[in-house]
């Protein structure tokens, strides 16, 4: 009686033991993977902000001195290329010499007041085109962000996918309820029977 | 920690990547911060303020100096040179040149401080970017939209709409000079002097 209590004893423990064994594995398993998930989106964050650190340096940087260059070289041709019309009347042999000389003064002033105006022009258009282009930047980091955003949501997709695949191990979990099994049954026979099949002593065969 | 014991590595990836999260959102906001608060970039919106001035003022002073010369005219065909007309006159065209000034002010400061405002309304955003990370890309569109439409308006309003024609008030009284001037020649062709006959005792003999 008491051996086959004892038996039934330690397959109870055995059983309750390889229990605890397997959802201590797979706890372990799903841990470490859901660990690899978590580092997986810091790795795709980390990403999002190296673009995010360039964008702020390319902002740190920015000047309007660029925008106003290209737009006082573009001003400032379209003056030239309307020279010959601004100074019309201005230009040709009729009058005296101090006619002609006050004319071709004139004529300077057209030109620098046209050149003038280009640069005034120039300085303000560059600071409101220097943030359109800031603007196109943001866009652009935005595409950016998008792109890692999406291959964030696929490797969690992956990783939850492999999370959600770590089972428990069934042979490990079917020795387990055999031994508990058992265990009941030698207890509950009362010691009549064992668990593994001897027979019990004093009982009817 | 899990049932199974030294299951914490999920929870300390989390712990890890939080503190990088929040280090990165700090960095970031740093970085945003001082690129929107530099000097240079207030240097350049005060160059912007004071080309938008000289523009401004450019043509103020040029509709001033034609209002004087007409002015000028005007009381010289009416014979009102010297007299309290002309100081009248004067103190008006002054009191509008005043207002022009004023308005020229008003306008470059405002323009200045369009600018200003797509700066804080981008830089509020790019923050809001930053914080949300992998959820960036929409923070980075509502930047580049917003900097776009507020740069619309500004630059719409910068200068589309000019001064106007401060001095417009005065063309009429100018305009009266030239035809009683007229009026006056034809009948000192006609009569020989410059008061014309009654029309009532003309034609009433």
């Amino acid at each position: 009686m008491g051996i086959e209590l004892g038996i039934a004893a330690l397959l109870a423990a055995g059983g309750a033991g390889l229990n605890y064994y397997n959802t201590s594995k797979t706890e372990k398993k799903q841990d470490k993977a859901l660990a690899q998930d978590i580092r997986n989106q810091g790795k795709k964050r980390a990403e999002t902000q190296a673009l995010t650190n360039k964008e702020i340096e390319k902002l740190t940087a920015s000047r309007s001195a660029d925008e106003k260059e290209a737009n006082l070289a573009q001003y400032t041709d379209a003056i030239r290329k309307a020279a010959g019309n601004a100074t019309r009347g201005l230009s040709g042999g009729m009058g005296g010499e101090r006619f002609q000389q006050d004319a071709a003064d004139a004529s300077k002033a057209v030109t620098a007041f046209g050149n003038d105006r280009a640069n005034t022009i120039s300085a303000i258009d560059a600071p409101i085109d220097q943030r359109f282009g800031e603007g196109v930047s943001f866009g652009n980091l935005g595409v950016d962000i998008g792109n890692v955003t999406r291959q964030a949501e696929d490797q969690h997709f992956l990783d939850q996918l492999r999370l959600k695949g770590i089972k428990r191990n069934p042979w490990l979990d079917i020795a387990s309820a055999a031994m508990s099994g058992a265990a009941s049954a030698g207890i509950g026979s009362g010691g009549g029977s064992s668990s593994v099949g001897l027979p019990a002593r004093g009982m009817p065969q | 920690m899990g049932l199974g014991g030294g299951t914490d590595k999920a929870s300390k990836a989390a712990a890890d990547e939080q503190k990088k999260k929040e280090a990165a959102i700090k960095q970031s906001q740093d970085g945003i911060n001082a690129a929107y608060n530099s000097p240079a970039r207030a240097a350049d919106i005060a160059s912007y303020v004071d080309e938008m001035r000289k523009y401004f003022m450019g043509d103020l002073n040029e509709q001033k100096a034609d209002n004087d010369r007409n002015m000028k005219f005007a009381l010289a065909r009416s014979g009102q040179i010297g007299g309290s007309t002309q100081i009248d006159q004067q103190k008006r065209a002054g009191e509008t040149y005043n207002k022009g000034v004023l308005e020229v002010e008003r306008k470059s400061k405002g323009a200045g401080a369009e600018l200003e405002s797509a700066d804080q309304d981008a830089r509020l955003r790019l923050i809001s970017m930053a914080t949300q990370g992998l959820d960036a890309q929409t923070g980075a569109q509502q930047a580049a939209a917003g900097m776009r439409s507020a740069l619309q308006s500004g630059k719409s309003s910068a200068l589309a709409n000019g001064l106007g024609d401060l001095f417009s008030s005065y063309k009429t009284a100018y305009d009266n000079s030239e035809k009683a001037a007229v009026r006056r020649k034809a009948d000192f062709d006609a009569y020989g002097g410059f008061y014309a006959p009654s029309k009532l005792v003309y034609g009433g003999g």
